[in-house]
Order: structure tokens, then C-alpha cells, then sequence
């Protein structure tokens, strides 16, 4: 068959045509959707620091535990802080872009979170478990308990170093991996 | 959206839905094709505001269709794993002459399974060269040079051939 034969089979098959009325009200609803699932998204990451916050605040005037209570707020900040950053550098992708730099724009986007999980131990755990570790020591009862809750907040610290870092990021290299393949056409 | 920029996009639609109705068959299969061509509807509803004369309505159409549908199906492969897609599938057009019609049916249902399983760079180029683009247009959109789209295309064309005719032959 002539390529010309091909397109014209091809082309045959036209569906009937839309209600495009009713789409685009279902779209404008979708879309409404959409912004509203991101933005609670986003005030539900921060309502829980701005609530971290005002659980620690009455603590400030406390005289043994105002520095357990500054640390912890100085700890949420910073974690909450780090990943604004983060989230202010991400754009949503411009879709009108060629498929080869949005394929390519894709794999960055996987390569990001990678890189986010994989130093999950420097912006989010070590500053916890700093903080904890105060915890252990200015509410401290005799040297057996101290040891087990240092023991015990360590190995839960290690847990989820292990779990973002190993599990996390061994998931997503193996997604990227496969996008990379889906993209390069070495899978179909 | 603007009313303006609503009868703008009823207007796209209108003109773009056949493709794009195509092109979301060839990309998610029978099952999903619904699904993407919401998604691609949605995208291009909200890019309209963003379409200015730099680029030809048509070709920022397509890079629209296909950059959603590449993010689609990297979704749908997590899915695949456990559930195999099915290819696409479109009702049979009412005939007048009910033998030969059937007959360009079952080649053109062949066909729509045979570019579905193109790997999805031979198929993206396969597409919009059976949707009627220039090679200019689709080097414009996939951002392929005219080298690498030649060589997709004359792959994806004995591919075709081999599993269209394979099947016919096995009939």
C-alpha cells in the first residue's frame, strides 16, 4: 500500500463529533478541580507546621522547656523552608514544548525527586533527630530510660532514612528507567 | 476562560477532534482512550491562554496532544504491569456494501493495532505523518531531526506492512 493509501484508511475512521458545549463545562469543572486539589494539597503541608508551631508556642514561656519548644519551631521552619525552595523552582511543564526536550524535561523531573529522597538524611531527618535527641535529654529520667528512647528515636530516624532513601529511591530509579526506555523506543 | 478564548477552544476542538480522537486510541488503547483524550482536551484548554502566532495553530495542537499522551502512557506503564492494555478498538461503520466495508474495517482495525504497538517514538512520527503533516511539521513537533524522522518513518512503514500483511496473509 502507498503512503497515501495508508493515511486515507487511516483517516477514515472519524468519530462522531462532541457535544462541545458539555465538554467544555466538564473541562471548566476539572479544571477547577484541579486547582483546588493542589492548593488544599499545599495548605495541608503547611497547616501542619503553622499547627507544629502553635502546639510549641505556649511552650516558649515554659522555664525548663522553652529551648525544647524554640528548637522545635526553629526545626519545622527550616524543614518547611527547604522544601519551598524547592517547590519554588518547579514550574509546571509548558506542554506546547517538542516532545523530545519535554521527554527530556520529564527525566529532570524524575531526576529532582530523586535527588530530594536520596538527601532526605541532611533537610529532614538529622534536624528531627537533633531535636529529639534534646527531647531525650531535658525530660530525662534515669540513664536506662534515657538510653532506650535515645536507642529507640535512633532506630525509628535509621527506619525512615532507610525507607525514603533505599525503598523510595530504588522505586523511582527503576520508573525513570522506564520512561527513559519508553522514550528512547527500546520498549514499545 | 474568557468567552472569547471558550469559542476559540469549541472552534479547536471542533477541528481537531477526529486526530485527536486518533491519536488517544493509538496512544492508551481501547479501555483508556477516553480517559487520555480528556486529559488532552484539559491540557489544551489550559494552554489556550498561551497560543500566540509563534507557532502554527496545528503543529502547537499536536506537540499539546503528544506531550500529554507521552506523560499519560509513562502513567500507564506502573498500570501494565499488572494489566495488560488493550489495543484499540473502534466500532465498524454501517455499510452500504456490507462485504467490502467489513473488509476495510478488519484492515483498518489492523492497522490501528499495528501502529499501537510501534515503539512510541516510530509511533509518534507514524501518526502525524498518517494524519497528513509535512516532514517540517513533525520535525517541529517532536524535535527530531530530519534524519531521525526519515529513518522512524521507514521503519514504522515496514513495520506496518509486515503486520498488516502478516495478518492478512494468516487469514
Amino acid at each position: 500500500m502507498s503512503d497515501q493509501e495508508w493515511s486515507e484508511l487511516w483517516r477514515q475512521d472519524e468519530p462522531p463529533v462532541p457535544d462541545t458545549e458539555a465538554l467544555v463545562r466538564d473541562l471548566a469543572a476539572m479544571s477547577e478541580k484541579l486547582r483546588r486539589r493542589t492548593r488544599n494539597r499545599n495548605l495541608r503541608e503547611y497547616g501542619a507546621g503553622i499547627f507544629v508551631a502553635a502546639v510549641l508556642s505556649p511552650m516558649l514561656f515554659h522555664p525548663r522547656l522553652w529551648l525544647v519548644a524554640l528548637a522545635g519551631i526553629l526545626v519545622t521552619a527550616g524543614v518547611l523552608g527547604y522544601l519551598w525552595l524547592q517547590h519554588r523552582d518547579e514550574k509546571p511543564a509548558d506542554q506546547s514544548m517538542d516532545s523530545a526536550a519535554y521527554g527530556r524535561r520529564l527525566l529532570a523531573s524524575y531526576d529532582r525527586q530523586i535527588r530530594l529522597l536520596g538527601s532526605v538524611k541532611y533537610w529532614y531527618v538529622a534536624p528531627i533527630w537533633a531535636w529529639l535527641m534534646l527531647v531525650t535529654f531535658v525530660t530525662a529520667g534515669g540513664r536506662t530510660a534515657t538510653a532506650v528512647r535515645f536507642c529507640g528515636m535512633t532506630a525509628f530516624c535509621g527506619f525512615i532514612v532507610w525507607l525514603n532513601e533505599s525503598y523510595g529511591v530504588r522505586k523511582l530509579r527503576a520508573e525513570r528507567e522506564r520512561v527513559e526506555s519508553m522514550l528512547s523506543g527500546e520498549k514499545s | 476562560m474568557p468567552a472569547m478564548d471558550t469559542t476559540r477552544f469549541e472552534g479547536l476542538l471542533l477541528r481537531y477532534h477526529g486526530p485527536l480522537r486518533r491519536l488517544s486510541g493509538a496512544y492508551a488503547g481501547a479501555v483508556e482512550a477516553g480517559d487520555l483524550f480528556q486529559e488532552v482536551a484539559l491540557a489544551l484548554w489550559t494552554a489556550l491562554p498561551n497560543l500566540r502566532g509563534e507557532s502554527s495553530e496545528r503543529t502547537w495542537v499536536y506537540r499539546v496532544a503528544h506531550n500529554t499522551a507521552i506523560s499519560f502512557v509513562a502513567r500507564q506503564r506502573k498500570l501494565r504491569e499488572r494489566e495488560p492494555v488493550q489495543p484499540p478498538s473502534f466500532e465498524p461503520a454501517s455499510p452500504d456494501n456490507p462485504e467490502r466495508e467489513l473488509l476495510v474495517d478488519e484492515k483498518r482495525r489492523r492497522l490501528q493495532r499495528a501502529v499501537h504497538e510501534l515503539p512510541l517514538p516510530n509511533r509518534q512520527v507514524m501518526l502525524l505523518h498518517l494524519e497528513g503533516l509535512s516532514a517540517a511539521e513533525i520535525e517541529t513537533i517532536t524535535g527530531c531531526t530530519a534524519g531521525a524522522v526519515a529513518t522512524r518513518l521507514t521503519r514504522s512503514r515496514q513495520w506496518l506492512a509486515e503486520r498488516v500483511n502478516h495478518e492478512e496473509e494468516k487469514r
